[in-house]
């Protein structure tokens, strides 16, 4: 049985989501900040994806954002979250079915360019490693900054025809 | 691949959780600010009635204080001062109070509770001093 002991290195890179051979590792960081998981299967190889994960993504997003602005009295108490739809995507495939330390370094965001950098005893094979601007998201990010105003500035006007 | 959705949920309840905390601790931080200018207001008024005791009251009351107005050291002066001038610092006292408690009003709705707890402060060490050069005497 293979052994495959992943450490990844987020380098202040936050939503994120990995999976091994198919199945979500978890979220929790160690005391350094770092991801780490010992995956064990009898396959001659691991496969590793890493994608951006934006819960702006999901079927309800409009609402659920207008909510949580309105619950955070206009988004004042809410998480500062990520504003330019930074994402990436890594895929990468790892031979071997001996122990194999692999190591999964972020690198500073740069669209287009390198999302990790890969350290390992074994050898791989990278499918996907790339930053990216997500526009999908980028037009929601628009569209959410504009209905905000808008509801601000509703807000204003009626608390001054209520005055 | 799982399903995405339990994630989104879980996403939203910790961004929840988030939120309510931080109400929390601005709540926490707001009573906290609220209690110590109240302190603050208390302690200036309980301060500028010793003053006005002190300055004012004790010498009319009892005759034995009476000689605090005769000497010549420098407090006595000082108490000549405001004896002479009596209704001036009666004004100013009362300028005082109603200064404190607008400041306290406006302050507890609009400003900072940095900015209230200096005005306090401030207000307060002046009546504090007079005691303080009281208790030296």
């Amino acid at each position: 049985m293979g052994k495959l002991n992943l450490k990844i290195i987020p380098n202040g890179v936050e939503d994120t989501i990995c999976y091994v051979n198919g199945s979500r590792i978890t979220d929790k960081k160690n005391k350094f900040g770092y991801l780490e998981e010992i995956i064990e299967n009898d396959n001659d190889f691991n496969e590793i994806e890493i994608l951006s994960f934006r819960e702006i993504n999901c079927k309800c997003w409009f609402f659920l954002e207008i909510l949580f602005f309105i619950i955070s009295i206009f988004g004042i108490f809410d998480v500062k979250k990520e504003k330019k739809g930074k994402s990436l995507k890594v895929k990468l495939k790892i031979q071997g079915n001996e122990n194999v330390d692999l190591k999964l370094i972020f690198n500073p965001f740069e669209s287009g360019k390198e999302a990790t950098r890969v350290e390992t005893n074994g050898s791989y094979q990278i499918m996907e490693n790339n930053y990216y601007i997500d526009e999908k998201i980028v037009k929601k990010l628009k569209i959410l900054r504009i209905t905000k105003i808008m509801i601000f500035i509703l807000f204003v006007v009626s608390i001054f025809i209520i005055l | 691949m799982e399903n995405n959705n339990l994630l989104v949920v879980k996403r939203y309840l910790a961004r929840l959780g988030i939120v309510f905390t931080n109400f929390a601790i601005a709540g926490m931080l707001f009573l906290l600010g609220t209690f110590l200018s109240n302190l603050f207001a208390i302690l200036f008024y309980v301060a500028l009635i010793i003053w006005a005791l002190c300055f004012l009251g004790l010498p009319l009351l009892d005759s034995k204080y009476r000689d605090l107005w005769s000497s010549k050291s420098l407090l006595v002066k000082v108490g000549n001062f405001f004896s002479t001038y009596s209704s001036l610092v009666a004004v100013l006292t009362i300028v005082l109070i109603v200064l404190s408690i607008v400041l306290m009003l406006f302050d507890t709705k609009w400003k900072k509770v940095r900015d209230r707890f200096k005005v306090f402060l401030i207000l307060g060490s002046i009546p504090l001093l007079g005691i303080l050069v009281l208790m030296i005497k």
